[in-house]
């Protein structure tokens, strides 16, 4: 006969999650279908590959599953699950070593990097010029506008200086707003940005 | 603390989220963490398997270490000749109280040294 899984439908999720760290396995369950869209979000929008996201988001989800024990507080899932997800994004980048050589060409690729073409959707298109800054910028740009978190709270997060989030930041939001104009509403009476850019080029 | 950031982007990142869930990835997820808890499982077997084995084959060699520690600790340091006084001197007389008072001397001396 074959265990059918219990449904959480709209329990609150600390209630859950309490459950999850006794070692319910359905809570768990439940645990990865009500925040799987948003770690996976995260993920593509810090490394730009479906399947590699997909990859790290599930790392993620079984950290939290072998370490659901270690957490204090139930109501903080949510803050405890992308304190994991950093964690996983930035061991992924060391094995890489990605920081490094990220750093070391951030500016030139930030000053050469193809622009993206307003085709293949929206998210497609944000990943694709999230993919021209370096890794520990987009990072910071990520955490900064999908997470709504503060330069503060990155800069704990992340282990990174306060000074080096705030200006991974403005030099990032300053790229991306130049490749993503095409999305950006020209103010009244003015002539779109990417018009400007293509009567520009010879 | 308050951060400056641009409205326009922040919509567009608004509007980049997807709905991502799927049973799949559910599953997967937990395909892969029953196989974490069947290795756990195993792990644990296999060293409580480990362990019971190191007990039995030393157990004959530990029973004899033990038997041949606590003979030697209770020999005795000098004979004397009269019962009374090897009687009198049994609890000081062996080589256990004289490990014992070497490590209380030692002790003294180290405090007196650096205290």
């Amino acid at each position: 006969m074959a265990v059918v899984p219990i449904d959480y439908g709209d329990t609150a999720e600390a209630l859950v999650v309490g459950l999850a760290r006794s070692g319910d396995r359905d809570a768990f369950a439940d645990l990865v279908r009500r925040r799987q869209s948003w770690i996976r979000n995260l993920m593509r929008r810090w490394c730009a590959d479906p399947t590699l996201a997909d990859d790290l988001a599930q790392q993620v989800f079984l950290q939290a599953w072998r370490r659901i024990d270690q957490l204090d507080q139930a109501d903080k899932f949510a803050a405890w699950l992308k304190r994991l997800a950093v964690n996983i994004w930035l061991q992924h980048l060391r094995k890489n070593d990605a920081l490094r050589s990220a750093e070391e060409y951030s500016d030139k690729t930030d000053a050469t990097g193809p622009p993206p073409q307003a085709v293949g959707g929206m998210a497609v298109d944000l990943d694709r010029a999230l993919a021209t800054l370096s890794a520990p910028a987009r990072l910071c740009l990520v955490l900064s506008y999908s997470e709504g978190m503060t330069n503060g709270e990155i800069a704990t997060l992340t282990g990174l200086a306060l000074g080096t989030v705030k200006s991974h930041i403005r030099r990032g939001t300053q790229r991306l707003r130049e490749l993503l104009s095409a999305y950006q509403e020209p103010p009244p009476g003015t002539i779109p940005p990417r018009t400007i850019q293509a009567e520009a080029e010879p | 603390m308050t951060d400056q950031r641009d409205s326009s982007l922040q919509t567009l990142f608004a509007d980049a989220e997807q709905d991502l869930t799927s049973d799949a990835f559910t599953s997967q997820v937990m395909t892969q963490a029953d196989g974490l808890n069947r290795r756990a499982i195993a792990l644990r077997v296999g060293l409580a398997l480990a362990l019971a084995l190191c007990l039995w084959l030393l157990a004959g060699p530990l029973q004899q270490a033990v038997f041949m520690l606590t003979h030697s600790l209770t020999l005795s340091l000098i004979n004397p000749e009269s019962h009374l006084l090897s009687q009198l001197l049994l609890p000081v007389n062996n080589i256990a109280a004289l490990i014992a008072l070497g490590l209380i001397s030692g002790r003294l001396a180290y405090r007196k040294i650096f205290a």
